[in-house]
């Protein structure tokens, strides 16, 4: 199963959305170190309440892929899933990518036309032998 | 606080959604016994970290992946959304038996739903 887990979300301005989000609804950032630098995860509550977080990424320019919220599936092998997109009638974005120290990530777009992630999780992506 | 408890896409052809996510993704669809066609997508184990969603058939071009959040209460929370610069896209409205739904733009453009649980909602 594929279970969504994860969202992120489009931001021009970082600052702006911080405050919307947390004086509206009491969302926390956390500035992390992310495999694309600073990487800014959205924490929406208490993790033992029903519920998934999510992260802000900056917006890069006003087409489709950038400018949407787009929700990240769990997924055990992504390879596996990317041909089963493809067979099923969906469209691969963004092939498989590794996210050093996370795992490994692709975009698709479904039947719909909705703009997803997947993630297969693995620690050791794209360690070198010595950093495992 | 208000976490993300529930997705909605979007889609053209019915069938073609549903085979695709009961054959990629495993997830189990339900069509939902309410005044609008809208099909719920149950995407694994509940006890999981996870959520569920749903999916409606496309009524504009502009429609997207749109996260609700589960809010104590929709009227009050749509006050805050315009006081800290977002907008208020739908009013609050019933969702017959479910609760109450807002939809709004946050400052950066991004479509949301804010659902105030309440089984008595008409």
């Amino acid at each position: 199963m594929g279970r969504v887990i994860h969202f992120e979300v489009p931001v021009d301005n970082v600052e702006r959305a911080e405050k919307f989000f947390s004086k509206t609804f009491g969302w926390k950032l956390e500035q992390q170190n992310g495999p694309w630098g600073k990487y800014l995860a959205v924490i929406t509550g208490d993790a033992s309440e029903a519920g998934i977080n999510g992260a802000f990424y900056k917006r890069e320019d006003e087409s489709a892929e950038n400018a949407r919220v787009i929700n990240v599936l769990d997924i055990d092998d992504i390879d596996k899933h990317v041909k089963k997109i493809k067979e099923h009638g969906g469209e691969i974005l963004y092939d498989k990518m590794v996210v050093k120290g996370v795992g490994y990530l692709a975009y698709f777009r479904d039947p719909g036309g909705n703009l997803l992630g997947m993630m297969q999780h693995d620690s050791t992506a794209g360690m070198e032998e010595g950093e495992k | 606080m208000a976490r993300v408890v529930h997705f909605e896409l979007v889609a053209d052809d019915v069938e073609k959604m549903i085979k695709f996510y009961e054959n990629v993704f495993g997830w189990k669809v339900q069509k939902w016994d309410g005044p609008i066609d809208y099909w719920f997508l149950m995407t694994g184990d509940n006890e999981k970290l996870g959520i569920d969603g749903a999916f409606g058939k496309r009524q504009s071009d502009d429609d997207t992946v749109v996260n609700t959040l589960d809010v104590d209460d929709a009227k009050d929370i749509s006050e805050k959304i315009v006081k800290n610069g977002g907008e208020v896209v739908r009013p609050v409205s019933a969702v017959p038996g479910v609760g109450w739904l807002v939809y709004f733009k946050d400052t950066e453009g991004n479509l949301w739903g804010a659902m105030q649980d309440d089984s008595e909602a008409r």
